[in-house]
């Protein structure tokens, strides 16, 4: 009477089954396809982070045109702005807008390779003689371009 | 009912189906490496916020630390313009009359805007340096100050001092900062200032040393030579004086679009422009004022996407900082909370503990000890039964020991004391068999190889006085308390039965009575249909049942009994393990609970949410708390984490302290607590991972019983937690 309600006595083919045992081994596959899920994005983030860490945007400098920075103090005061922006221009890719920065480089760095850069590159019409003395210092720092040669220069010859 | 053959048959079955039958014995190991791979990001987005947040310069501007000297400066560098080529050879400054206007440390969401409505209303453009974390953060306006014209370089990441920084960290302020730029508007730019700088003769050697590597990675360093000082915050009249030059040299202006308050700077601004305008000066970007071709172009489509993928990087790591943070303050809110209740509940305990149960209880009491190879210690634990003050009989169930437990019995010839042999079935089985022997009404039941103290027995049955009372929970205590294991059980054991059960007695919620020492009515007991197999945890679900069925639940602190604690890592692991899973397997089969009225609510209610809460979520919270103390300790203040740790630490000693004196122990064994923190707290919620995993995945464990296939003959696995007999004293004596 009682003693057959026991649990354990019934027959095991009836007795419910473990809690959470998925004999089908179906769930197992969906879970593992969850962490799977999770796992894809934190891996992602992984490497993103690293990326972001070991490569970004190769910056080149634009050429630095001698400025007519220190005669200016002894220099008339311009009327309104006419030769500043002139000097701009000087560069050897006249007129053209950023797209074209780039192309500036070429001629820049052949100017450095010639070791004489002050009259050849900047075109520093504006003032060219206040220039300080663009001496022996100023050499060697050329001897070594910022810029790899072979960047670009192709394009817009 | 199940014959030889058909058992057989069965048995086979598994074998037919296949790979899906291997895929069901392959152990769940993926979720480690899910676990690992996950805190290795929680950890990298640490490592990320930790250094965009804690390693940001946000010194002011003008606080410029100790200069060192400046030998090294060239003479050309240190008296020639502000800008300064890559190679650091030449330098340049504006054209007579001309201004270049230039903010830092933007792009900033209150402040920029205003200036560049003040810029475009007079027809300005300006040259922004902004910082990196900023502009990952203000993507929208780094994309308008491009748009409208203005020129946009970079002042590194994090607005570092560059000058004090490694190498590596320059290179690392430049690129990131560079990136930010090209994810969010689309452009690189070579121009940059470095945070701190101000003109050239200010330039130190360790600042020219910087000046030098951003050089060398293709930047144009552009210094100041007219600094409003608008950071100073001196008022609008005094940045306009600030900001006005003296003579008509050509000026790279320096101010501020961030970092603080900016409302001086936006008036100033706003008055500043239309006079110089009027006095002649004429306003450009860095790169017209000296004559460059534009040094920001646009980025390439990869570099425009590596540098959207920083943006997303930080912002979600950031976001996942906050939540946890969140996560955690809450989380320890809980536990403080919850310390509090339990040592109310304890104290109102003690107290209510006083009165009494009623009139004694002298009825004979069955005793069933389920036994599985207890040779060593079946014959300490019988006889500590028959020494008790109260009258018993003692069941001892042979649950098809190989170790002779049942002759060892037998030939004590006791008094009182019988022995049942059965087939190996597992406890439930072994307890539902004693439960069929037993002739009183009163049940004890009894791990074999705990040993009671004489009154135990009547101590444990006192609580029947009351009708209403279906089951008594005994206190068990750890007999080997050696060694650092023994004694962190030991803690464990002491807290858990002297609080958490006082409080469930309390709250009418008592998940469970200890397999190692309970009494029961057995009609109770034969209600409920005994003692269900489900489960690994067949006491927790046995008691859950009870409660279900409206019995009350009680502690009774006094019916102490001895247990034996495992002693190796191994072994503790594995009761655990079944520990937790069974009760996870109990907590599932009993939810219904939640939704039930009376006792059963009750324990639904208050009894599974208090097990949800801190046996299952916040263990799983656990391991994000040791990568934020990490965190904590390298990126915050050590001093304050520390601190906090050890507020933690005094009130776990406090509660712990309460508990031993409560039960009158030594409190010598309270100095391991802290040493807790490093292995047992680690081993307790990786079980917990590990448990919720293995119930998530339906994975079959290896001493789950194949019941459709008949197992029941197999032999005990040797290599399962039935082999550790000592080393799962309270509940798995007779499981396999």
């Amino acid at each position: 009477m009682i003693d057959t309600s026991l649990s354990a006595d019934r027959d095991p083919a009836v007795a419910p089954p473990p809690v959470f045992v998925d004999g089908s081994g179906q769930r197992q596959r969906r879970v593992r396809r969850v962490g799977r899920l999770l796992a894809v994005p934190a891996v992602g983030y992984l490497a993103l982070l690293v990326s972001s860490m070991l490569g970004g945007p190769s910056i080149s400098a634009p050429f630095l045109p001698q400025g007519p920075a220190h005669a200016v103090s002894t220099a008339p005061v311009p009327e309104a702005s006419a030769s500043a922006p002139a000097v701009t221009t000087g560069g050897p890719a006249p007129g053209r807008s950023a797209a074209v920065g780039p192309a500036a480089r070429p001629t820049a760095t052949a100017a450095h390779g010639s070791g004489e850069p002050t009259p050849a590159a900047s075109g520093t019409t504006a003032v060219p003689t206040t220039t300080p003395p663009p001496t022996a210092t100023a050499a060697p720092g050329h001897g070594k371009p910022t810029a790899p040669p072979s960047h670009r220069p192709t394009k817009t010859p | 009912m199940t014959t030889p053959t058909s058992r057989r048959r069965d048995r086979r079955a598994p074998r037919r189906r296949g790979r899906r039958g291997v895929v069901r014995q392959v152990p769940l190991r993926t979720h480690w490496l899910l676990l690992s791979t996950l805190v290795l990001t929680l950890a990298a987005a640490l490592l990320l916020q930790g250094y965009t947040r804690h390693m940001y310069g946000s010194a002011a501007d003008g606080a410029v630390p100790d200069r060192g000297g400046n030998a090294t400066v060239p003479a050309q560098v240190r008296t020639g313009g502000p800008v300064i080529s890559a190679d650091g050879a030449r330098t340049a400054r504006p054209a007579a009359g001309t201004i270049a206007l230039t903010f830092d440390d933007g792009p900033d969401p209150v402040w920029t805007p205003r200036i560049l409505d003040v810029l475009r209303r007079h027809g300005v453009h300006a040259t922004f340096f902004t910082v990196g974390t900023q502009v990952a953060a203000e993507p929208e306006l780094a994309r308008r100050i491009v748009a409208e014209g203005h020129q946009i370089g970079i002042h590194t990441f994090t607005h570092a001092d560059l000058s004090t920084a490694s190498p590596w960290r320059r290179t690392l302020e430049l690129r990131e900062s560079q990136l930010t730029l090209a994810g969010a508007a689309g452009v690189t730019s070579s121009l940059f200032r470095p945070p701190y700088s101000s003109e050239n003769d200010a330039l130190t050697d360790a600042g020219w040393d910087a000046v030098r590597q951003a050089g060398r990675a293709g930047y144009l360093t552009v210094l100041t030579d007219q600094d409003s000082e608008d950071w100073r915050r001196p008022g609008v009249d005094a940045i306009v004086a600030n900001a006005t030059p003296k003579d008509h040299d050509g000026r790279i202006l320096l101010m501020h679009d961030a970092g603080g308050d900016r409302a001086q700077t936006v008036a100033a601004l706003d008055r500043l422009l239309p006079q110089l305008t009027d006095a002649g000066w004429h306003f450009a970007t860095v790169s017209a004022a000296v004559g460059l071709t534009d040094p920001v172009r646009p980025a390439s489509t990869a570099e425009h996407w590596q540098g959207l993928a920083l943006i997303a990087v930080l912002a979600a790591s950031s976001r996942v900082l906050d939540l946890l943070g969140w996560l955690l303050w809450a989380a320890g809110a809980i536990g403080a909370l919850r310390a509090l209740a339990l040592i109310v509940a304890a104290r109102r305990h003690k107290r209510l503990r006083r009165r009494g149960w009623g009139p004694p209880v002298t009825d004979p009491v069955s005793v069933i000890v389920p036994a599985f190879n207890e040779s060593a210690g079946i014959e300490a634990a019988v006889r500590s039964l028959l020494a008790s003050d109260h009258p018993v009989e003692v069941i001892v169930v042979d649950d098809g020991s190989t170790d002779g437990t049942a002759d060892l019995v037998e030939s004590l010839r006791l008094p009182c004391v019988r022995v049942v042999r059965q087939a190996n079935a597992g406890k439930p089985a072994a307890l539902n068999n004693g439960l069929r022997h037993a002739r009183a009404e009163l049940v004890v039941m009894v791990d074999g190889d705990t040993v009671f103290e004489p009154d135990a027995v009547r101590m444990l049955v006192q609580p029947f006085a009351d009708r209403r009372v279906g089951a008594v929970s005994g206190n068990a205590k750890v007999v080997n308390r050696g060694g650092l294991l023994g004694r962190w059980q030991h803690i464990e054991y002491v807290v858990g039965f002297n609080l958490d059960r006082r409080l469930f007695d309390l709250a009418q919620c008592m998940p469970t009575v200890p397999g190692a020492v309970g009494a029961f009515r057995r009609s109770a007991l034969l209600r409920i249909g005994g003692v269900a197999e489900e489960t690994l945890a067949e006491d927790t679900d046995l008691t859950m049942a009870l409660c279900r069925a409206g019995w009350r639940v009680v502690y009774e602190e006094r019916a102490r009994a001895w247990t034996e604690a495992p002693a190796t890592l191994g072994a503790l692991w594995r009761q655990r393990y079944r520990w937790c899973y069974g009760t996870l397997q109990a907590m599932w089969k009993h939810r219904g609970a939640l939704g039930q009225r009376g006792q059963a609510g009750k324990l639904g209610r208050r009894g599974l949410l208090y097990l949800l809460m801190f046996q299952v979520l916040l263990p799983l919270l656990a391991p994000v708390v040791d990568v934020f103390a990490v965190y904590g300790l390298v990126f915050l203040d050590p001093v304050r984490i520390i601190g906090l740790w050890l507020a933690f630490l005094l009130m776990q000693v406090a509660m712990g302290a309460y508990a031993f004196r409560l039960d009158g122990e030594r409190l010598g064994p309270l100095w391991t607590l802290p040493l807790q923190q490093v292995v047992y707290r680690q081993l307790m919620y990786l079980v917990v991972i590990q448990s919720v995993c293995t119930a998530l995945a339906g994975t079959r464990l290896r001493w789950q019983r194949m019941q459709r296939y008949g197992s029941l003959s197999l032999p005990p696995q040797p290599g399962g937690p039935a082999a550790a007999t000592a080393g799962e004293p309270r509940r798995g004596a007779a499981a396999r």
